[in-house]
């Protein structure tokens, strides 16, 4: 089952998702932002991953919090992903 | 987005099916005269959207024949004989039958206005039987992608073929409770696709070495799976290009990820 990460609701009312999917494109360990575009957003470094979509846009305060939770996300990346562990 | 997209809607009840449908940008038309001149003109890779399978009876003049590859998707379910008609004209059928999984209206037609559309996957239809899913990109081109591509890692949730979907804007398939990356499903199955990821990467390893890696973890392997071919060590040593592999020993790692020798690199 895919891990549904929580952001706070007024993300999720405006269709904001954070999640670890069950077959995601695994390099490297991260967790994917998705609204109408995905961010991949490394749990090592908290930078995106991609190029495109830029990092731009994702809302400021959303970018901070994820960084800010990176590590309880790594341990659910790391019970998703044993052998490819953040 | 490179192919163009003709919008057919001669009754005015696209909006009604579609909402947002008549902002998309593509060549709108409602007459009978347009839609057979724009079909005999259109280039092959054409995407059509038709509000009803009977705005295309203007096609019926068409001498047979005529396929180029153009893909249609029609907003309602369309059976035979009008399906087989629409069948010699164009490459793709997509409809509404409850059998396919469309992406929400509202979420479709942004991804069908997409600059890369062709990334998004628009609808799908599962194959119990033949054990696969055929995916449609926002191109309307068909992908087919076999169940034992969808792994489902020890202890996971396992993909459910009886209930398919397609949300997240068309960046999700979801099989049950199992989600599935369009991403990934792509980087693994479109070598153009893996090429541009590759390229839109920030942080790029395009060594042999990191290539091996990669494919290793689209497969879900760990090092111990290759014993019979390298040590566990040792292909930490190839993954971080300390070492190259000779031929024979790549052709083996190779034959695990099930890819040929001369692919690996492309991942």
């Amino acid at each position: 089952m895919a891990v549904n990460l929580f952001i706070p609701q007024k993300f999720s009312d405006d269709g904001w998702r954070l999640k670890i999917r069950d077959n995601e494109y695994v390099e490297e360990p991260h967790v994917t932002l998705i609204g109408k575009e995905t961010w991949r957003i490394s749990l090592r470094t908290g930078d995106c991953l991609d190029r495109i979509p830029p990092p731009a846009g994702i809302p400021r305060e959303l970018a901070y919090i994820i960084k800010k939770n990176l590590s309880t996300y790594a341990r659910f990346w790391n019970a998703e992903y044993p052998d490819n562990p953040a | 987005m490179t192919e163009q997209l003709m919008i057919v809607d001669r009754t005015g009840e696209l909006a009604a099916r579609l909402p947002g449908a008549e902002q998309l940008q593509g060549h709108h038309m409602s007459s009978d005269a347009e839609i057979r001149d724009s079909f005999l003109r259109a280039k092959s890779g054409t995407i059509w959207l038709a509000s009803r399978a009977a705005d295309l009876s203007a096609l019926a003049t068409i001498e047979s024949g005529r396929q180029i590859a153009q893909r249609l998707m029609v907003l309602e379910s369309v059976l035979p004989p009008r399906r087989s008609f629409l069948e010699t004209l164009f490459r793709v059928v997509i409809d509404t039958v409850a059998s396919v999984a469309m992406l929400p209206p509202a979420e479709l037609v942004f991804a069908l206005g997409h600059p890369r559309r062709a990334d998004r996957i628009v609808a799908g239809v599962a194959s119990q039987e033949d054990e696969t899913v055929v995916l449609y990109r926002g191109n309307l081109q068909p992908l087919r992608v076999p169940m034992s591509r969808l792994r489902a890692r020890s202890g996971g949730a396992i993909p459910d073929l009886s209930s398919l979907a397609i949300i997240d804007f068309g960046q999700t398939v979801r099989l049950g409770k199992y989600e599935a990356s369009v991403d990934a499903i792509l980087y693994e199955l479109d070598p153009a696709f893996r090429k541009y990821a590759k390229a839109n990467r920030v942080q790029r390893d395009n060594t042999l070495g990191g290539a091996i890696r990669r494919l290793r973890q689209i497969r879900n392997l760990p090092r111990t799976a290759f014993a019979s071919v390298v040590s566990e060590k040792e292909l930490a040593r190839i993954e971080t290009n300390k070492v190259n592999p000779r031929d024979a020993t790549l052709g083996k790692i190779a034959a695990l990820l099930n890819v040929s020798s001369s692919e690996i690199a492309t991942y």
